[in-house]
């Protein structure tokens, strides 16, 4: 082994190198971030990437804010915002009637959803009202309302019993507006209360977007050049019933966004950036246990072959060879489609696949190696094999084999995302490669949703250029060749 | 030259190990992939023909039972799941090497259900694609590093070696995403899917029949609607493998140039583009395609999926299409044949290099002095 | 540490037609680099600054590149290399790359050339069908002597060898002088011959020119320098070639080491390392004066005596 001034020089010159000085430092930020992600990153987040029901509140297919120029934040608005909602009880004929009244603003951009929850436990029949208020003080009824002969029941609402339930409701508004039949009952004949025609054409547009159209100025053009009517907005939700000793809560009004955070949400609205900095533990752990392994194993295995020589080195190599001739992604798709899809099986096969390489030419550094003249001296005193090749022959491929180490980590992590992204890595895991498969999956490329899809790539990018970095820097220092 | 003719044979031999190692591996794997789907399939239809039996009011139930025996029977000798598991990879291995590949279920490329044809119409394609990749990217790449090298140490040289370095650790595929984004999504200017150009093509040649097209103009668009939907492929590929040939050429021809043999040759007059490449480039050339036979092995991976994100209709393509459809007999004649054409390729790639140097010829016996 | 180096400063000699001039001198001393600048072709990063050469009668700095190539190079001068191993190109045969200035400068076919080519290896003591061989196949000695075949494919006056014999062990080294010998006196060569090696000067020179820090610190003829040396330099070489027949005490060298030529010592530049150095040495630099017939040294103890 070197002595420890010997390593202090190495270290000096690979990080006068600029190459070896970038690598270390890129490669510090991105350790950093993987063993910090608990403290920089959100882990619950993490925690419930496979529960969609968790991200019900996050925009969906969003923007980062920062790329957004006309955003609408999400707004939350809970039941202990007593400032935001009004809250009264009162009779109509014989039904009780809990309403509220919740307070928004809309500015700049309309909300892509509203998710509404209440609390409520009754025994008899109820039914429910919903309208917005806008500024202009026109009401859109969502429902029937107490004008019309019948009230519209929890059931068409919110899908629940309507003579008995005790729970939380949820409906998400826009879905709800979003529809043909609501489209017709209700936001069409506003619209034509205030002489704006609606035909065929019109209504399918409403059909689709009638959850911002309600959020626009009343003009002639509303359906066709649509201007934000920017303001107040109360939402009003009665929920009327014949049980007297009803009782309900607001549990929440979720006005869903334009965008989210950093690097955006994908389809199921999670949040890209979280996955995008925990990607990089699995870059690291995948890329530098493959590396050192196949490294290891190889180099050993090259030098025993070149060492021994004779019959076993013939064997070994050709052993060797042949593995190293094989195309692996091919061989590896249809492994991975095969075997169970967890990701210590393809760092597995990784491993199996990478260490030829190596072995090939630690071997013929054996075979130079072991005619050196303090090899035979130290055969004529009697030193046994093992103790030649770990004294003289290893020490010498050391440089050889930190340098392959560090290029060979680029390459497990492009592979790695190669079989993530054809759909076979392990679902349970969250790497880069993984959110590439989900984004090409969801369309991402024909829908430009290019928050999706440039990130990751970047990370790999980056991953893979601090190890060629570092690697090369290193080889630069630790095997001089003749300078120019 | 005998040392040349005795260096091809023991690379041939070593080429037919490579090939046979990998069919075996090959068969053993579709052996096993197959078992569960196949016994799937084999019992379904064995069920089904029970059932249009039980209608038959002609025949005793020992008839019946002896025809679904016999239909069953079939299903598995058709399926191949007749025999031992040795037997049945043999079966297979003989199968593929005699190339008897039956019908996969669907036409998934081109028109036909034959294997054959299916693999034929997307080898083309892949050929199509890579071969003019390639070529593209060796000469651009090739001069750009002999640039580099005459230039060492200046700002060429550093910005191709940066830039190689960089190319080497992006995905194909995820460029490929970046250009759809870029020229499809925001451009506009080419298509998504590449596998319709088969589609624009026959458009076309429908147009030739009915003669509302010339030759010529026929002509022109053939190549312009081929290029249309070739273009973002091919950019996306040869970007990428031009930044490696050319820091692969420039180390190589770098370390050539400082060899004693370049002065000698400018000292007897030699005119410099006739140093460079006569000498330099020539004494390079083994090095580089040792390094192209070896990239290949990392390409093809790289073909297969960059097909998929194009949507071209190459061996790439097949390769999934058979996948996720869960066709074996297609799957292991794609990885078959995939597999021959490269051990092809490797052995022609060595060939050439044996004839470019001189060195490597076995058998070549050092002349005795006089 | 960097700075601009003179590797070859003020040297100036000429030469006759069969005749030889040996160069002797250490590693570093700046024989290399004189021979190459001869043809017009200093090492890069290397440049002539001033000077002119003269080879039968044409002044070679004046010519513009191209016309160096297509008149001088190979033509009126050309070279033998030190380590010949690699001045072969090894993806050619040997033959081609002999017969490559023929057809170049002489418009030769490649039939007509490569028949020349193997007249040309035999001149030199090889068989003929060498010329269809690649260079790893030769010997060190009969590589040396291709090497030679090629150097006089054009059939120049002038040769320059560098270190033609270095890397041979003594039995082909004598072959190869004894090659030269031959070649000089058949063909009316005259031959640059650059070696530290003084014994191999004195097989083959006519006049010997010692250098040291890229000058030239003795000239003459070669039996005056062999048995009347009047540079120290000169006297400490010779003295420390052992003695074939008898006894050997104490091998003799030269302490200290050559100076570095960014910093080169002020006065004389082998002051350092000299046995007889005095004041005068270490303040100026002497400049070649006449100590005897038709021999010069750049000493300021030879320019008392």
């Amino acid at each position: 082994m070197p002595s420890r001034k010997r390593i202090k020089e190495i270290f000096l010159l690979f990080v006068k190198s600029k190459m070896g000085l970038a690598g270390l430092i890129l490669l510090i930020i991105l350790a950093s971030l993987a063993v910090l992600f608990p403290v920089v990153g959100d882990q619950e987040k993490i925690n419930n990437w496979r529960n969609y029901e968790y991200w019900i509140d996050y925009p969906k297919k969003a923007p980062p804010c920062w790329a957004q120029r006309n955003s609408f934040p999400t707004q939350i608005i809970t039941g202990e915002d007593t400032v935001s909602y009004e809250y009264k009880v009162f009779r109509v004929n014989d039904l009780t009637v809990h309403s509220y009244i919740v307070r928004f603003i809309i500015e700049r951009n309309t909300p892509t959803s509203m998710n509404l929850r209440l609390n409520v436990s009754y025994n008899k029949t109820t039914y429910v009202y919903i309208a917005i208020v806008r500024p202009d003080g026109q009401i859109v009824n969502l429902t029937n309302n107490y004008e019309s002969p019948t009230l519209t029941s929890m059931r068409t609402v919110f899908g629940v019993s309507s003579s008995s339930y005790n729970g939380t409701v949820y409906k998400n508004l826009a879905s709800y507006i979003n529809n043909p039949q609501i489209a017709n009952l209700y936001i069409a004949p506003w619209l034509e209360a205030n002489n704006i025609a609606v035909g065929s054409t019109e209504l399918s547009v409403l059909s689709s977007k009638g959850s911002q159209i309600i959020f626009m100025k009343l003009t002639p053009a509303i359906l066709t050049n649509p201007e934000l009517l920017e303001g107040e907005y109360k939402l009003r939700v009665d929920i009327i019933s014949r049980d007297e000793s009803v009782s309900t809560g607001f549990v929440s009004l979720s006005l869903i966004g334009t965008c989210y955070g950093v690097l955006g949400t994908d389809v199921y609205g999670r949040d890209l950036s979280q996955a995008v900095l925990y990607g990089i533990r699995w870059a690291l752990i995948i890329g530098l246990l493959v590396a050192f392994v196949s490294t290891l194993a190889g180099g050993l295995y090259g030098i025993l072959s070149g060492y021994y020589g004779g019959l076993i080195d013939e064997i070994l190599l050709r052993i060797a060879q042949i593995v190293y001739s094989i195309p692996v992604l091919p061989l590896l798709i249809i492994l991975s489609y095969m075997l169970k899809p967890s990701i210590w099986n393809l760092v597995g096969l990784l491993i199996a696949f990478g260490w030829p390489g190596t072995a090939l030419v630690t071997r013929s550094m054996a075979l130079q190696l072991k005619e050196e003249t303090y090899v035979e001296a130290a055969r004529a005193f009697g030193a046994s094999h093992g103790r030649i090749i770990l004294k003289y022959i290893l020490p010498q491929t050391l440089p050889y084999l930190f340098a392959s180490m560090a290029l060979g980590v680029p390459g497990a992590i492009l592979t790695e995302a190669a079989v993530s992204f054809l759909g076979l890595g392990d679902p349970t895991k969250i790497t880069w490669g993984r959110i590439l498969n989900e984004a090409q999956a969801s369309m991402a490329t024909v829908n430009g949703y290019w928050w999706w899809v440039i990130p990751p790539g970047l990370m790999i990018m980056m991953a893979g250029t601090t190890f060629i970095f570092i690697g090369y820097a290193l080889d630069t220092v630790l095997n001089p060749r003749l300078k120019r | 030259m005998a040392g040349l003719g005795r260096t091809l044979a023991m690379q041939a031999i070593n080429s037919l190990i490579i090939l046979f190692v990998i069919l075996v591996i090959i068969s053993v794997m579709f052996v096993y992939l197959n078992q569960k789907q196949l016994e799937a399939v084999v019992i379904e239809a064995t069920q089904m023909f029970v059932r249009n039996l039980e209608r038959n009011p002609n025949l005793t139930p020992e008839q019946k039972e002896q025809l679904a025996k016999a239909f069953e029977y079939n299903m598995r000798v058709r399926f191949g799941l007749i025999g031992s598991p040795a037997e049945r990879i043999f079966n297979l291995m003989t199968r593929l090497i005699t190339l008897d590949l039956g019908n996969a279920r669907n036409a998934y490329l081109g028109a036909s259900t034959s294997v054959k044809d299916q693999i034929v119409f997307a080898l083309k394609n892949t050929i199509i694609l890579f071969t003019t990749a390639t070529i593209i990217s060796t000469i651009i790449g090739i001069l750009l590093g002999m640039s580099a090298a005459r230039r060492a140490g200046s700002i060429l040289d550093k910005a191709v070696s940066f830039v190689a370095i960089l190319s080497s650790s992006i995905p194909f595929w995820w460029l490929g995403m970046l250009m759809l984004l870029a020229f499809s999504f925001k451009l506009g200017w080419f298509p998504y899917s590449a596998k319709d150009v088969y589609v624009a093509v026959a458009r076309l040649q429908a147009m030739l029949q009915a003669g509302q097209l010339d030759k010529l103009t026929y002509f022109l668009k053939y190549l312009y609607t081929w290029a249309y939907y070739m273009v973002l492929p091919l950019i996306t590929v040869v970007i990428l493998s031009i930044g490696s040939w050319a820091y692969v050429t420039r180390n190589i021809v770098l370390s050539k140039l400082t060899e004693d043999f370049v002065m000698t040759a400018r000292a007897k007059g030699v005119p410099e583009r006739k140093v460079l490449y006569g000498h330099v480039l020539r004494a390079a050339s083994p090095p580089i395609v040792t390094i192209i036979a070896l990239s290949m092995v990392s390409s093809l991976g790289g073909a297969i999926i960059t097909e998929t994100v194009f949507g071209w209709p190459g061996m790439g393509l097949l390769y999934w299409v058979s996948l996720s459809n869960g066709e074996a007999m297609l799957l292991a004649a794609n990885v078959y044949v995939t597999v021959l054409l490269f051990i092809i390729v490797v052995f022609a790639l060595n060939f050439i290099y044996a004839i470019l140097d001189p060195r490597v010829r076995t058998g070549a016996a050092t002349y005795t002095p006089r | 540490m960097r700075g601009i180096v003179k590797a070859v400063d003020n040297v100036s000699f000429s030469l006759e037609k069969e005749t030889v001039l040996g160069i002797a001198g250490e590693s570093g001393s700046g024989k290399s680099t004189l021979a190459w600048s001869i043809m017009g072709l200093p090492p890069p990063p290397g440049r002539i600054i001033e000077g002119r050469i003269f080879i039968d009668g044409i002044d070679v700095l004046s010519l513009k590149e191209e016309e160096r190539r297509r008149k001088i190079l190979w033509q009126k001068v050309s070279m033998v290399f030190q380590g010949a191993i690699n001045a072969f190109n090894p993806v050619y045969t040997i033959g081609y790359q002999i017969a490559e200035p023929l057809m170049l400068h002489r418009g030769y076919s490649k039939k007509e050339a490569l028949q020349k080519a193997a007249e040309l290896v035999k001149s030199v003591g090889l068989n003929p069908d060498v010329i269809h061989r690649y260079p790893h196949e030769l010997s060190g000695g009969m590589k040396q002597r291709a090497v030679i075949a090629m150097a006089l494919a054009l059939d120049p006056p002038l040769l320059i060898a560098d270190e033609p014999t270095t890397a041979l062990d003594v039995v082909v080294q004598a072959q190869i002088l004894n090659l030269l010998k031959k070649l000089k006196f058949e063909r009316k060569l005259s031959v640059i011959l650059i070696t530290h090696d003084l014994s191999v000067i004195a097989e083959l020179a006519d006049y010997v020119a010692v250098m040291y820090a890229g000058r030239i610190v003795e000239y003459g003829p070669i039996e005056e320098i062999y048995n009347n040396p009047r540079h120290p330099y000169t006297q400490l070489l010779l003295s420390s070639i052992p003695r074939l027949r008898g006894t050997i005490d104490k091998l003799r060298f030269i302490p200290g080491e050559p100076p570095d030529l960014i910093n080169p010592p002020k006065g004389c530049k082998f002051h350092p390392r000299c046995p007889f150095v005095f004041d005068e040495c270490r303040v100026s630099e002497p400049d070649l004066i006449t100590v005897g017939e038709n021999h010069l040294a750049r000493c300021w103890l030879a320019s008392k005596r």
